[in-house]
C-alpha cells in the first residue's frame, strides 16, 4: 500500500490534472464474453497443435503409402532453424547467403534477432533443403538432435518395419545415428525432399 | 505484509513447486495461466490496445512460458519473468505491426490511433479514450514504463527488473510520459 501511495503522490506532483482522471485500465475496453473462462482451453489447444506440428512424422500406414520418401515436415526444420539464432547468423554470413543481393545483407544488418528469426521463417521457401542441412551440419546439429528427440521416418532403404504389427518402429535418434542419417542422405534424396516438401 | 501480498507469495510458491516437477508440470502451468492471465492481458491490452492483438500476444506469451520454463532460473520473481516476456512480446508485436503497415515513422501515431478507433471492442468514453490516445503517442519505452507504473502500480525496482533499465532512467521515462500525456489531454479535451 505504501508503494501505491508513493505512486499517487508522484503523479500528483508531476501532473495534478492527470491525477484526477479516474484510473481504470479496463474502462473503455470491452472484452468478449467468456473470453477469460475459455482462454485456457484455447491456449492448450494451440500448444498441442504446435507440439504436433513440430514433430517429424511418418505416414503410419506404410502399406498404402509410398515407401520411397522421407516424411519430413518442413515446419520441424523451421522450428529447428528458428531455435538457433546463432545458427541463423552463421547462415546469413555463410557463403550461401553471400550470393544474395547486397540489399538482403543490408536488411539483415538492420534486423533484430527476433526480426531475423521472423524474416527467415517468412522467406523460408527461398532457400533450399541443402542449405538447411549444410547449416545443420555446421552449427545447429546439437539443437536438431535435441529438438527432434523422437521422430519417425520412412524411406525405401531406411524404413524399419515391425513385421508383427506392420507399423514402423519409432526410432529414437541419438547423436551418433542422427549424424549418420544426415551423412547418408544423397544429393538425390535431398533434392527429392526439397521438391516434395519445400 | 498484507494478506493479498501473502496470498500472491504462497500462490507463486505453489505454482513454481508444481512446474518444477515433471509429473505436475501441466497442473502447475494451468494454475499459472489461471492466476496471471487477466493481469497479463490488461498489461498487454494497454500496450497494443486492440483485443484481438492482445489475445494473440497473450497466447504467445504463455506459449513462450510453456516452452521456456526450463530457462527460468528462479533468481527473479515469477511475475517479473512473466511481465518481461509479455513486455517483449508486446514490443515485438508493435514493431512487426508498424513494419507490416509500412507506416512512416514520423506518422506512426496516426496509424496506431487508427487501429485504436477501429477496434470494435473500444468504448469511446471520453476521458479513457483521451488517455489511451495519449498512450499511443508515446515512444514504446515510455509507454511501457507508464503502463507498469500507472496501471500496474509497480515499484521502480520491479520495473527495473523487468525492463533491465536503471531506476533513474525509468523515473525520467515516467516523467516524460506523464508530461506528454498531460499536454495531449489538455489539447484534446
Amino acid at each position: 500500500m505504501e508503494n501505491q501511495d508513493n505512486i499517487k503522490r508522484e503523479l500528483e506532483d508531476l501532473s495534478s490534472s492527470l491525477s484526477t482522471i479516474k484510473k481504470d485500465r479496463t474502462k473503455g475496453f470491452e472484452v468478449p464474453e467468456d473470453y477469460f473462462s475459455k482462454f485456457e482451453s484455447k491456449l492448450m489447444q494451440k500448444i498441442e497443435n504446435e507440439v504436433d506440428s513440430n514433430t517429424l512424422s511418418i505416414v503410419s500406414d506404410s502399406k498404402n503409402e509410398s515407401n520411397g520418401k522421407i516424411i519430413l515436415l518442413k515446419r520441424s526444420v523451421y522450428a529447428v532453424v528458428a531455435a538457433s539464432l546463432v545458427g541463423l547468423i552463421l547462415f546469413f554470413n555463410s557463403d550461401l547467403f553471400q550470393n544474395d543481393s547486397l540489399d538482403s545483407q543490408v536488411l539483415l544488418a538492420q534486423l533484430t534477432a527476433e526480426e531475423t528469426n521472423n524474416y527467415i521463417l517468412e522467406h523460408i521457401q527461398e532457400y533450399n533443403t541443402e542449405d538447411f542441412y549444410d547449416l545443420a551440419e555446421e552449427s545447429i546439429l546439437d539443437e536438431l538432435q535435441e529438438a527432434l528427440t523422437v521422430y519417425e521416418f520412412q524411406t525405401q532403404d531406411k524404413l524399419i518395419i515391425d513385421e508383427e504389427d506392420q507399423n514402423p518402429i519409432k526410432d529414437v535418434f541419438n547423436s551418433e545415428n542422427l549424424d549418420q542419417f544426415l551423412d547418408d542422405l544423397s544429393d538425390d534424396e535431398l533434392l527429392e525432399l526439397e521438391e516434395t516438401y519445400l | 505484509m498484507s494478506a493479498t501480498s501473502e496470498h500472491n507469495k504462497d500462490t507463486e510458491k505453489n505454482i513454481l513447486s508444481q512446474l518444477r516437477n515433471s509429473q505436475s508440470f501441466e497442473r502447475g502451468f494451468s494454475l499459472l495461466v489461471h492466476e496471471y492471465k487477466e493481469r497479463l492481458y490488461w498489461h498487454i491490452r494497454n500496450m497494443v490496445q486492440n483485443h484481438d492483438d492482445a489475445d494473440e500476444v497473450l497466447q504467445n506469451t504463455f506459449i513462450k512460458v510453456f516452452k521456456g520454463f526450463k530457462n527460468f532460473r528462479g533468481d527473479a520473481k515469477l511475475y517479473t519473468w512473466l511481465y518481461r516476456i509479455a513486455s517483449n512480446e508486446s514490443i515485438t508485436f508493435l514493431n512487426k505491426r508498424k513494419k507490416q503497415a509500412t507506416i512512416d515513422i514520423d506518422n506512426e501515431d496516426i496509424g496506431l490511433l487508427h487501429v485504436l478507433k477501429a477496434d470494435s471492442y473500444f468504448d469511446s468514453e471520453k476521458a479513457t479514450l483521451l488517455l489511451n490516445k495519449a498512450l499511443e503517442i508515446l515512444p514504446t519505452k515510455q509507454k511501457q514504463v507508464f503502463v507498469m507504473r500507472y496501471f500496474d502500480q509497480l515499484a521502480y525496482k520491479d520495473i527495473s527488473a523487468v525492463l533491465e533499465t536503471s531506476i533513474g532512467g525509468l523515473k525520467a521515462s515516467y516523467h516524460h510520459a506523464v508530461k506528454k500525456i498531460e499536454v495531449f489531454v489538455k489539447e484534446n479535451v
